[in-house]
């Protein structure tokens, strides 16, 4: 996620609580340890971004 | 050139080039075990696919959705961040922009583990040494004998490199290869605990068979 999207100041509010803090709970962090694809639309916290605006 | 194997420094340039021509080629770092990873989970890599394929190139909508869920995840203070540096990026004429990246097709993986079969077996025949053998060597059999006891050890020690790789999150050549010429801090003490275990594993070993 954190290389397809621009907007630095968004990612760093992801980045401080999944990556740099308890990264264990990271839906991605989770999905890439066990080797499987992690989709570019999966935020942290297990949602999806949706193509038409709004996480599901 | 003698004992079947080719230079130990032919070898090092051939993997080194490899790593970097793989890299510049696919702009992933090279890695045997994310590349089975990807093969195994073949039918997931599909449906990921199929999914970012429906996104499409509408990086744009996806960046708006990003923002909504941004907001709803921190709140105000996200939006205060988001305001300041959409301010500063617009008066600098360098407002981000959205761009998704590629996916690799998961074939490509299943291309690499082919051509490592392909380049052994033309390793082999340049080296006049290829030969359909039932067994690994006289030094295998002397430490973990014929017959079952043998083949049982092979289960376990792929087993044990699976385990491994899983846990550590790369195999020597992703941590060895691509990560150590990164100058990637967890790939520096994988690749350590990698010798290192396999060198007190090879004591052990000869100390037992003894």
């Amino acid at each position: 996620m954190y290389s397809e999207f621009k907007l630095k100041s968004v990612l760093r509010f992801w980045q401080e609580l999944y990556c740099n803090s308890d990264f264990s709970r990271c839906a991605r962090h989770e999905l890439s340890i066990q080797g499987k694809p992690v989709p570019i639309n999966l935020l942290p916290n297990g949602k999806t971004l949706a193509a038409k605006g709004g996480s599901r | 050139m003698s004992s079947g194997y080719w230079p130990w420094w032919l070898g090092a340039i051939g993997l080194g080039g490899i790593t970097l021509a793989y890299f510049r080629l696919l702009g992933r770092p090279f890695g045997v075990t994310s590349a089975w990873s990807r093969v195994v989970f073949a039918r997931e890599e599909i449906d990921v696919a199929r999914e970012e394929a429906r996104i499409g190139d509408d990086a744009k909508a996806m960046e708006d959705a990003l923002l909504a869920a941004t907001l709803e995840e921190f709140g105000p203070a996200a939006e205060e961040a988001m305001r300041k540096e959409l301010a500063s990026s617009t008066a600098e004429g360098t407002t981000p922009r959205a761009e998704l990246a590629k996916r690799p097709a998961w074939t490509e993986s299943l291309v690499l583990l082919g051509g490592i079969f392909v380049g052994g077996f033309l390793a082999a025949l340049s080296s006049r040494s290829f030969g359909v053998r039932t067994d690994l060597g006289p030094e295998f059999s002397r430490i973990f004998g014929d017959g079952f006891f043998g083949v049982a050890a092979l289960f376990l020690g792929g087993g044990l490199v699976g385990f491994g790789t899983t846990m550590a999150g790369g195999c020597t050549s992703g941590h060895g290869l691509s990560g150590c010429s990164r100058l990637q801090p967890g790939s520096l003490v994988s690749t350590c605990v990698f010798l290192g275990a396999a060198i007190g594993a090879a004591f052990a070993m000869e100390a037992i068979a003894r």
